[in-house]
């Protein structure tokens, strides 16, 4: 069987898209996600975590872990979170719209139905992305 | 001279180009509440980069983990490639990939500056050196990506430069190698392909176990080079029984452009005597 360029054309748009709609129906298609927190106690990672409930999605891809200090508080505004080094699409799968930059970054995590504690240690661990993994 | 075979990469290659450019738009409109494409879904490139999969190989392999702002639709887009890519070769380089097709436009304006010396000017003794540079970058991307727990390569990646120049979020970095990869262009075909791209490297890794390969018929070929002029990887077509370089992205320039008059070059999963010429017994699809 000799193949055409017209098959190849037809073959890649079906894996692609019918991939994509496959995974889909199997709920594996995740374009956004919430985060796992493995809390540190003492040298070693804690084993529970604690999931953010992000209300519409639930991809659970990433770990992140908790440290002492914290730079993200409860005052801290949408433009002072950017310039801590906090990626804008990380602010806004937490915060939703972030055209407000004097809004308080907590109250806009609250109104997006998620925990303020919880996820002030994801976004921290942002600004010191270096201790992933 | 194309055919109208050439056509169906071309109308393929222009539509995922649209489609990605139509998909990053909505993303950065989003933060503005904007939504200019709202028949498409409002996702991040790195959510549907196919290189998200290899790039976080090391903490999925010992944590089971992506690289923060990766989903799991990355994952699942990079299956999809791997599995066209086993079953057709690199295909995705040349009918999908954004970043092929720009330098593939940019280059048709370098082979009309420069007619014949155009992609001649890299020696052929330099260029196969040159070719395992792209294995080194993607080592360095891999291991890179482990250490630092981010999307290291997103800082010199000219293909998310493409679609977010007018952004905050890309790098110097990264504007730059978009830069020197399209002047780079206009001199030699697809020099990010060829000579960085690490995407690019797994693929044609991957393509050495292919189903379907491209081969030419010695019994037919009569040694005049066109497939080798021809080729905009420079591979050395005419040496070669299977075509089975690592760099091939299965354009099918050398199979269906008319570029060999005797016919002796085709793309079949089947296993050949090449030398005794049996393919026209075959059913063609």
């Amino acid at each position: 069987m000799k193949l055409k360029r017209l098959i190849i054309a037809v073959s890649i748009l079906a894996v692609i898209f019918g991939g994509i709609a496959i995974s889909k129906s199997l709920g594996w298609w995740k374009t956004t996600s919430s985060r796992k927190i493995f809390e540190t106690s003492g040298s070693g990672r804690n084993e529970s975590s604690h999931e953010v409930e992000a209300g519409h999605d639930t991809a659970g891809d990433g770990i992140v872990e908790e440290h002492a200090s914290t730079e993200v508080s409860g005052s801290t505004t949408v433009s002072q979170a950017l310039e801590l080094g906090i990626p804008k699409d990380i602010l806004i799968e937490f915060c939703g719209d972030i055209s407000n930059k004097d809004a308080i970054v907590k109250d806009l995590i609250i109104a997006n139905g998620l925990s303020f504690g919880k996820t002030k240690t994801i976004l921290n661990e942002y600004i010191d992305s270096d201790s992933l993994y | 001279m194309k055919n109208r075979s050439s056509w169906y990469r071309y109308v393929l290659q222009i539509f995922f180009f649209v489609f990605i450019g139509m998909l990053a738009v909505n993303h950065v409109l989003s933060e503005s509440n904007v939504t200019l494409f709202p028949f498409l879904p409002n996702v991040s490139l790195h959510a549907v980069c196919p290189f998200g999969g290899v790039e976080s190989i090391i903490g999925l392999i010992t944590a089971g983990t992506l690289v923060p702002k990766l989903q799991l639709s990355t994952l699942v887009i990079s299956a999809l490639v791997l599995i066209l890519t086993l079953i057709f070769g690199s295909v995705f380089c040349s009918f999908v990939c954004p970043l092929g097709t720009i330098q593939e436009w940019v280059g048709k304006l370098g082979k009309k500056i420069f007619k014949r010396r155009y992609n001649t000017f890299v020696p052929q003794k330099l260029h196969n050196i040159l070719k395992y540079l792209r294995y080194v970058v993607l080592i360095l991307t891999i291991m890179l990506t482990f250490n630092a727990g981010r999307l290291i390569f997103a800082d010199v990646d000219p293909y998310y430069a493409m679609y977010h120049f007018f952004t905050d979020e890309v790098t110097i970095g990264s504007l730059v190698v978009l830069g020197v990869v399209l002047i780079g262009s206009l001199f030699i075909e697809r020099p990010w392909c060829k000579y960085a791209c690490p995407y690019g490297a797994v693929l044609g890794l991957v393509s050495k176990i292919s189903i379907f390969k491209i081969k030419r018929k010695t019994s037919a070929c009569n040694n005049c080079t066109l497939c080798d002029r021809n080729c905009p990887m420079n591979i050395e077509i005419s040496k070669k029984k299977t075509i089975n370089d690592s760099l091939c992205i299965k354009c099918m320039d050398c199979v269906e452009d008319d570029v060999c008059s005797k016919d002796s070059m085709i793309y079949t999963a089947k296993k050949v005597n090449l030398n005794e010429g049996s393919i026209e017994a075959e059913t063609e699809v």
